[in-house]
């Protein structure tokens, strides 16, 4: 467990930052920074979109253009899901069906972006969505970032990730051709072993490309795309679920000297945790469950704690569970499975982006980050929390009808 | 022969195990059926709760919790699941003779995250995709056979409002129908004496299965059962509510979130219901054509509707009771009304409010030593205990202490 | 603060549910017809509902004195309104749920049991149906019992006015599909096995008609007694028994002549009560269906009339209607209700009686359809569909004739309660007058103006006007458009004080030149601009005082003010040549401003169609890749060379959403081409790969073809060549065909040329180029180029000051002759000495009513003008009052113009001059709604404006409220 001494941050943070004037400041109980850190009484101030200063409890805020303080209030960034189908075509209408591998397609061009599914996501507090292709194929295509503004989330990476599936998705269905109409489940691969072996005949096109007189095994479309992998331009995101999948994924990427990769949608990252922490690769956590032992398939709520513990870096996220948990709903479950609650708001904002390589802009409230923050009723590690207020790149775009009204 | 009456074969099962003693000492006692105190004592008699107060004095048999720190509360009350099941629904439409008794199993995982959990006293049901379900059963999730885990063998007979296929008029018609039959039938068996001369040979399994399925109907029209209601839509509360009154049997409604439009009519009914555990409708203004999300507790708390909460396994949430309970605090209800959605309330719902759902002298022992507050999202039940004997402790669950690392209260 | 969540929640959920069921009504509402019941009508009466209850009142005698009404108590003025008892909705398969089951014989279920009192059906209510018979469902032989029910207005409960309304047979094709069902016995035995899945009957019409008399044959003999619960497991033959016995009677759908004729000879067999729904061949049995008793709900055809021949097919499998089958039935004597014939349109239920409108089928046979005979139909009790004193409000209020294809209802009343009160159109206004001068074409009498939001959406005799809408009424009055002055200083000289002499308008603006529009010192708030408002001028053109060359250019005002007060910023210029010597020199002059002014055009309209090209196909233009262009620093010569130059674009790659973008740096030496082709490959985000590569080729007859090549890339390209664009296509080696556009960055700017050495000379534009994201870069922009853009496009007008006749020949020839301007001549001079020549010229005359003083005898120039033809525009001018306006164009009149001509001399002429006369000018659909409202016709003795329109929102004035 590390231990953070939240007073000194505090004092740190109270650092102004002349960003012209603050259009809004949001004055609050507790402020959770995002990294792990909470400060206490702390003001939230923005001007321009972006955080200008975070000011500490002995701080007198400035002036601006509108002040919200509501009693009790706890802020957080954003909430940052990193791993969502949201805005895409339901079941397996957008898998590109022509190959295995499919790295030239791009989630962004598929995404609908003007979904309920954004405003669904927005009012439970998530203010940034990493949108994946679809995972029916081995490389489904180039992930992309949106913020779940109202009416149309808006791209701000539009390629953010190789998506590559090692799990049972391409598999799921396949069989070979023999005879009949032939449909997209009569396609390779069929195996664990197949999906593997497809991966590391595109990591060698990944790593080969870069290579002066490399002669390509893949056609250009494709193998550009690899060529940008292989040179680190586009991480790898990995989905592998299993213990022996999770190897694979490191396996693959040392072999074809992959430099930048994730793992997403581990359900037995524990298993793997030495592996895991030796690579230094980060993971996202798929779906979490309780103590169940019940047909369900996710990790225990006690193995982030266990990750953390072990200096694995990691971020929850919701994966494509659509059991009608939230985001929160797993960062309380972290909780509650022994996280400490800094650290849980953050593996699901400031962590979350971090292994999508989103923290330049989102997931922690730090001076010059895009002021997208939540306003939550008490701690939002509480059940019992209500999120009142949401706003995206300093403005506010969405209220609690009861938190508008009581305002007035 | 007279035909046997299937459910008379439980008159004979003693109360659950053997009744004991316990003494909880020092605990920042959560009664529901009053105020929270900071430090009492709470003593339990052969399984019964015997006195509440701080200073208890009581034998040296008697084993001793020590609560200090913790906080004790009744076990929660489950009013209605179809977990536990082999499968919830019949495929035929009415099918009244069907009893969960033949398809729990007592080794499902449900039974033992329950007990894990401080949900002891489960009410199972059929599931609502017929018209009339079958009967249900109150248990305890421990017992090696579900004769050992029953409270109460046949306490209600599953109605469903909402069609699969979506004429509610022939649903309502096959309803009407079935009580109509069993009407019938109660009136010609109460005229026509038995004439049949004992000690008669044949055993005409046709007409002794024909007469069993009555049974259950009939037996609800002579108020010995309750009929549990399901309805969708705010005009299946109109429907379940008439078609009660027209045959005179008891009801209780189990409703989803889209009837929140008719909670005056509930209001009216004085009685408590059970909300099913999805409990937020998503719906779009007919003005404006916006979405909005009617929260059907806070509704019927704000008219005055009694509720009862219920949980289901299937997402991270709604699969603990507590955490039902949190969300509609954050929908606005009050805590203790909260609290008592997953306990008294629901207690009452199946018929069970004077023996479980609180803490007071002379009800059953049925109580839980938590880590912390029931709502804070940490809380862990440290102790279980029904009618006076522990059926868990975590630092002895394998599970909480060598998968999860959390048996010792530390994390 | 839990506490305060909670209430809120608790007044959010109430405030929804109480929108049903509101409290019994008291209002009353002057009309100019009741109908109490169809056919019956009374004229002129106040029609109260107290608590509920329906009062009528009559006479002249006030109505809340004479009924002891409280003096607040509300009462809808409404001369042209219409009461009518609301409607009843014979059939409805839509307002339950009422789903096909899979069994054919289902005579139990009941369609109010499937319908849910919380449904939202103000859509339905709206249309003023409060009552509506419910389908027990469709595609069954026998799906049970029709309910009736009310649709609003009762509590929840109080719902179902008649429960058993009819047992409901089909003998449609839909009964044809029903599926097969399994259905085993509980314990299968050998004496009772399990069967395999049942067909239902009802394959055939026969085995329907089988299927269906076995039935009301088995119900006759056993089904008898009500209190005989059948088995569970049986048939529940107990609503057949009672439609036998009459206590309802059995609906029976069929549309074609054979399936009605069936229907008759089973209610002549078994002596039940007929109705026939869907009906559309029942005319064909109209005799027999009167000799049994039985009625129609009819589906209302909704084709046109056939002339001469009235059989129309509505669909080919339901048999042929007919328009005048409702009169056809009703003179044999056969009761016939009216549904709508599509799902959706239930509220229309009066609108598709109407429809049928014809001989035999007037308007009291149409509402009866809907009230009276759909309630007897339907077996709601006698009195149904009618208003009486003393019963609870049943009703519908229109505002004008209920006939009529526009009106919908205002009010709907229902059980004593307001179910629907049509929503006031704050910004739908309605005026109605006695005639209206759109100066469009001819005025129209007895017309009606619909303006929303802003603008006028209709106008003319027979208009729509939507439910709700603010009607203003005045058939004594005349509505003409807001008034346009064609050159004033409203808004920019307030008011000043002049002592005992009261206000007089403030210092007038002088020449100012381009470079300092007027329009910069333009006032919004300025009260003299409200003063031009209630003097219903309603746009002006800010002009400049004389007193320079260029003196200044014009924009056009609203006078409403308001933040979009400003309606075009440029709008003609005002070029005064006192002193001019006139003459070959002055057309020179003018010729340098109209050229440089449209070379500074130009550049305007090349970036427009550029930027509108790049955002066509600038979606997924491509950012230029920083390393690439690094490669093409050559730069382009000047000179009329087509190819030299850098030029960027990009690759359409089949389906790739993404083009390819590519440089290329061209010389051309004869027809020789060399240079260095950079394509970037592989996404367009940093990751991209530059790769340069050198290519020769030719360029002939402008068509280019290179060809390049680098390690395993070949590329070969043709182009056409236009100027300072290509497209064409490409070979990209291992890629295969693409199509390609590009343009090129650096070329020649057009040469400067011409033009005057005065200061008021336009710059010419810089050339379009393109910027870092492909986007093109718009021109410099400039005061003077500004204020000639909208002269040069043909829009507005050049207003020239002629002092002398020397000027004359110039300005005709440079202005019209030479450059086909729109030219406004102002001054008198210009007339003495030049009318024939300018009149021939096609150029008007702007004038603030000067008089010409020929031989003693003063004559209006504006008369003088118009003889000769020229077009007029009346302005106040510079040093005018707005508020003239309208008394110049009556001397106009006095002086021989006619009124409508001088109308369009204060309207249209000047909007047309000015270039605005898209927005104002005239009355027409989709135009700024600035109108006036005159009491009597324009330029009579007495005729005032009674209230001015601007934008839609009115000022008040005299007499209007």
């Amino acid at each position: 467990m590390r231990f953070r001494i939240v007073a000194a941050v505090a004092t740190l943070c109270a650092v102004l930052v002349a960003q012209g004037a603050p259009e809004l400041v949001i004055k609050a109980r507790r402020l959770h920074v995002g990294d792990g850190t909470t400060i206490e009484g702390a003001s939230l101030v923005i001007a321009g979109g972006k955080v200008s200063a975070v000011l500490g409890k002995d701080v007198a805020p400035p002036s601006a253009a509108e002040t919200i303080e509501i009693a009790d209030a706890v802020v957080t960034p954003g909430l940052v899901e990193a791993e969502s189908r949201v805005g895409m075509l339901r079941g397996d209408a957008d898998n590109e069906e022509g190959r295995e591998t499919t790295p030239w397609v791009r989630a962004l061009d598929g995404v609908d972006r003007a979904h309920p599914g954004f405003a669904s996501l927005l009012h439970s507090g998530v203010t940034t969505v990493v949108v994946l292709p679809g995972d029916r194929n081995v490389i489904g295509g180039v992930s992309c970032a949106l913020k779940t503004t109202p009416d149309a989330a808006t791209p701000i990476v539009e390629e953010l990730a190789l998506h590559a599936v090692i799990g049972r998705g391409p598999t799921a269905r396949n069989s070979a051709f023999r005879g009949g109409e032939p449909t997209m489940f009569t396609r390779r691969p069929t195996t664990r072993m197949g999906v593997i072996a497809e991966l590391r005949r595109a990591f060698q096109e990944a790593a080969g490309r870069n290579q002066p007189g490399w002669q390509a095994l893949y056609p250009e479309r494709e193998g550009l795309a690899l060529a940008r992998a292989g040179r680190g331009e586009l991480p790898v995101a990995f989905v592998a679920q299993e213990a022996a999948e999770i190897l694979a994924a490191i396996r693959l990427c040392t072999e074809a000297g992959i430099p930048k990769y994730r793992i997403g949608g581990t359900v037995e990252s524990l298993l793997a945790i030495d592996d895991l922490k030796a690579a230094k690769v980060p993971v996202l956590l798929g779906p979490l469950f309780n103590v169940g032992n019940g047909p369900e398939k996710g990790g225990a709520i006690s193995d982030p704690r266990r990750l953390d513990q072990a200096g694995v870096v990691f971020a929850l996220s919701r994966g494509t569970d659509d059991s009608g948990s939230t985001l929160l709903d797993l960062a309380r479950a972290a909780h509650r499975g022994g996280l400490d609650a800094g650290r849980a708001v953050a593996a699901v904002t400031g962590f979350a982006a971090r292994v999508c390589g989103l923290d330049g802009r989102v997931g922690t409230l730090a001076v010059g980050k895009d002021a997208d923050f939540c306003v939550w009723s008490t701690d939002p590690m509480s059940p019992t929390s209500r999120l009142l207020v949401a706003g995206i790149g300093g403005r506010i775009v969405w209220r609690d009808s009861s938190a508008s009204a009581k305002k007035e | 022969m007279r035909i046997p009456r299937p459910f008379v074969a439980f008159a004979f099962l003693a109360a659950f195990v053997s009744a004991q003693d316990l003494l909880v000492r020092n605990a920042k006692l959560v009664p529901i059926a009053g105020p929270d105190v900071a430090k009492t004592d709470v003593l339990i008699r052969d399984g019964r709760i015997a006195a509440i107060g701080e200073g208890l004095k009581a034998d040296l048999s008697i084993p001793v919790i020590d609560a200090a720190g913790r906080t004790v509360m009744p076990a929660y009350v489950l009013a209605g699941t179809t977990e536990g099941l082999d499968r919830a629904n019949e495929n035929m439409e009415i099918t009244p003779y069907v009893s969960v008794l033949d398809a729990i199993d007592p080794t499902r995982p449900f039974f033992d995250d329950s007990v894990r959990d401080g949900v002891y006293t489960i009410h199972v049901m059929p599931g609502s995709r017929t018209v009339i379900g079958g009967t249900g059963r109150v248990i305890r999730p421990v017992g090696r056979v579900v004769e050992d885990m029953t409270i109460v063998p046949d306490p209600s007979v599953t109605f469903s409002m909402v069609p699969p296929q979506g004429n509610r008029a022939t649903q309502m018609a096959k309803l009407r129908g079935a009580l109509d039959d069993a009407k019938r039938y109660l009136e010609n068996k109460e005229a026509a004496a038995d004439t049949r001369p004992s000690g008669s040979v044949k055993l005409d399994l046709e007409r002794l299965a024909i007469e069993r399925r009555r049974e259950t109907m009939a037996r609800l029209l002579k108020k010995q059962m309750t009929a549990f209601t399901y309805c969708a839509e705010p005009g299946d509360v109109v429907r379940a509510l008439a078609l009660a009154k027209e045959y005179g049997y008891q009801q209780r409604l189990v409703l989803g979130p889209g009837t929140w439009k008719a909670a005056d009519l509930l209001a009216a009914e004085k009685q408590p219901v059970i909300v099913s555990p999805e409990m937020e409708a998503e719906e779009t203004d007919p003005e404006t054509g916006k979405p909005v999300r009617r929260e059907l507790p806070a509704i019927l708390h704000a008219k005055g509707v009694p509720f009862a909460l219920t949980a289901r396994p299937t997402s991270l949430g709604q699969r603990y009771l507590w955490y039902q309970a949190a969300s509609v605090v954050r929908m606005g209800v009050p805590r203790d009304v909260a609290l008592r959605a997953v306990t008294l309330t629901a207690a009452e719902a199946i018929g069970l409010g004077k023996t479980k759902g609180s803490i007071e002298a002379g009800k059953d022992g049925d109580l839980l030593v938590l880590s912390d507050d029931p709502l804070s999202g940490r809380s862990w039940v440290d102790v279980g205990v029904i009618e006076g004997k522990v059926v868990y402790e975590r630092r002895t669950d394998r599970r909480m202490v060598e998968v999860l690392g959390l048996g010792d209260g530390k994390n | 603060m839990r506490r305060m969540l909670f209430i809120l929640l608790a007044i959010l959920s109430v405030g929804f549910v109480s929108a049903q069921d509101t409290k019994p009504a008291s209002i009353g509402f002057r009309v100019k017809q009741l109908h109490q019941a169809p056919g019956q009508a009374q004229s002129d009466v106040v029609v109260v509902v107290r608590d509920g209850v329906v009062a009528v009142h009559t006479g002249p005698a006030d109505v809340r004195a004479a009924m002891g009404l409280p003096s607040d108590f509300e009462i809808v003025d409404l001369p042209e309104g219409v009461v009518v008892p609301a409607f009843v909705l014979a059939h409805s398969r839509t307002l339950a749920q009422v789903a096909d089951p899979e069994e054919s014989l289902m005579p139990a279920t009941v369609a109010a049991d499937a319908f849910d009192p919380f449904d939202d059906r103000r859509a339905v209510v709206r249309g003023g149906v409060t009552t509506a018979y419910l389908s027990p469902g469709l595609a069954r032989l026998v799906a049970g019992q029709g309910s009736v029910v009310r649709l609003a207005g009762t509590d929840v409960g109080g719902h179902v006015l008649v429960r058993h309304a009819s047992l409901r047979l089909a003998l449609t094709e839909s009964v044809r599909s029903a599926p097969n069902v399994f259905n085993p016995p509980l314990i299968p035995s050998l004496d009772d096995p399990i069967p395999g899945a049942e067909v239902q009957p009802g394959k055939t019409r026969a085995g329907a008609l089988d299927a269906l008399r076995g039935l009301l044959r088995r119900a006759a003999a056993e089904g008898r007694d009500p209190a005989k619960v059948p088995d569970i497991d049986a048939l529940d033959l107990r609503p057949v028994a009672r439609a036998l016995a009459g206590e309802f009677p059995i609906r029976v759908a069929a549309d074609r002549s054979a399936d009605i004729a069936a229907a008759i000879e089973l209610a002549r067999e078994f002596k039940f009560k007929l109705v026939i729904e869907g009906g559309n061949e029942a005319w064909r049995h109209a005799a027999d269906l009167a000799s049994i008793g039985a009625s129609v709900v009819l589906r209302a055809v909704a084709v046109p009339p056939v002339v001469g021949n009235d059989i129309a097919p509505v669909t080919f499998e339901n048999g042929e209607g007919r328009r005048s089958a409702a009169a056809t039935l009703i003179a044999a004597g056969v009761p016939v209700a009216i549904v709508p014939p599509f799902v959706g349109e239930e509220g229309e239920v009066l609108f598709h009686a109407t429809r049928l409108l014809g001989p035999g089928f007037g308007t009291a046979e149409a509402l009866a359809s809907v009230t009276t005979s759909a309630a007897r139909i339907v077996g709601l009790p006698e009195g149904t569909g009618t208003i009486a004193a003393g019963k609870s409000a049943e009703f519908v209020v229109y505002g004008r004739n209920p006939f009529s294809t526009h009106e919908r209802p205002l009010f709907v009343f229902s059980a004593g309660r307001l179910v629907h009160r049509a929503k006031d159109k704050g910004d739908v206004v309605a005026i109605t007058v006695g005639r209206v001068h759109t100066c469009d074409g001819d005025p129209i009498d007895g017309a009606t103006v619909v303006v929303e939001d802003g603008k006028i959406r209709a106008v003319g005799k027979h208009v729509s006007v939507p439910a709700g809408a603010k009607r203003i009424h005045r058939p004594d009055a005349v509505v003409v458009p807001g008034f346009v002055d064609g050159g004033t200083q409203v808004g920019l000289r307030a008011y000043a004080s002049a002592g005992e002499g009261g206000l007089v308008l403030g210092p007038k603006f002088g020449a100012v030149g381009t470079e300092a529009p007027l329009v910069d010192n333009f006032d919004r708030d300025l009260p003299d601009l409200r003063a031009a408002a209630h003097a219903g001028v309603t746009s002006a053109a800010l002009t400049p005082g004389f007193g320079k060359l260029v003196a200044g250019g014009q924009a056009v005002v609203k006078t409403g003010g308001g933040k979009d007060s400003v309606l075009a910023k440029t709008a003609g210029v005002v070029i005064d040549l006192a002193g001019n010597a006139g003459g070959a020199p002055l057309a020179k002059q003018l010729d340098g401003f109209v050229e440089s002014a449209k070379k500074y055009h130009e550049s305007w309209s090349t970036y427009e169609s550029a930027l509108a090209e790049w955002k066509r196909t600038g979606k997924a233009a491509a950012p230029k890749a920083p390393e690439s262009r690094s490669l093409g620093t050559v730069t382009a010569p000047k000179g009329k060379d087509p190819i030299t130059g850098t030029w960027t674009g990009e690759i359409k790659m089949g389906r790739s959403p993404r083009p390819l973008p590519f440089t290329m740096t061209a010389k051309l030496d004869g027809t020789k081409v060399t240079g260095e082709l950079t394509l970037t490959m592989g996404g367009r985000r940093g990751g991209g790969q530059p790769r340069a590569m050198p290519f020769e080729g030719t360029f002939e007859g402008g068509k280019l073809k290179i060809e390049a090549a680098q390690e395993q890339m070949t590329v070969s390209v043709e182009a056409t060549v236009g100027r300072d664009v290509m497209e064409g296509t490409v070979k990209l080696g291992p890629i295969g065909d693409a199509t390609f556009s590009a343009s090129r960055g650096e070329s020649d700017a057009p040469a400067a040329s011409g033009g005057s050495t005065q200061d008021s000379k336009p710059a010419e534009g810089t050339t379009t180029k393109a910027a870092d994201d492909g986007r093109p870069k718009p021109p410099a922009k400039n005061d003077n180029g500004e204020a000639w853009r909208a002269i040069v496009a043909g829009k507005a007008a050049v207003f020239v000051h002629i002092t002398a006749e020397a000027q004359v020949d110039a300005v005709v020839e440079s202005l019209r002759g030479k450059h086909d301007l729109k030219v406004v001549a102002l001054g008198t001079t210009a007339l003495k000495q030049g009318l024939q020549r300018l009149a021939a010229a096609g150029v008007a005359f702007g004038t603030s009513g000067e008089m010409l003083s020929e031989a003693g005898m003063p004559e209006s120039a504006a008369d003088k003008a118009f003889r000769a033809k020229m077009p007029v525009v009346f302005r106040t001018g510079a040093s005018g009052d707005v508020r003239d306006l309208y008394g110049i164009a009556e001397i106009a009149v006095r002086e021989g113009v006619d009124p409508e001509d001088a109308l369009r001399m204060i309207t249209r002429q000047p909007a047309r001059f000015l270039g605005v006369l898209d927005r104002v000018g005239s009355l027409e659909r989709g135009k700024d709604a600035d109108l006036v409202i005159l009491s009597g016709e324009p330029f009579t003795p007495g005729a005032r404006v009674l209230m001015t329109m601007i934008d839609g929102k009115i000022l008040e004035t005299e007499g209007s409220r």
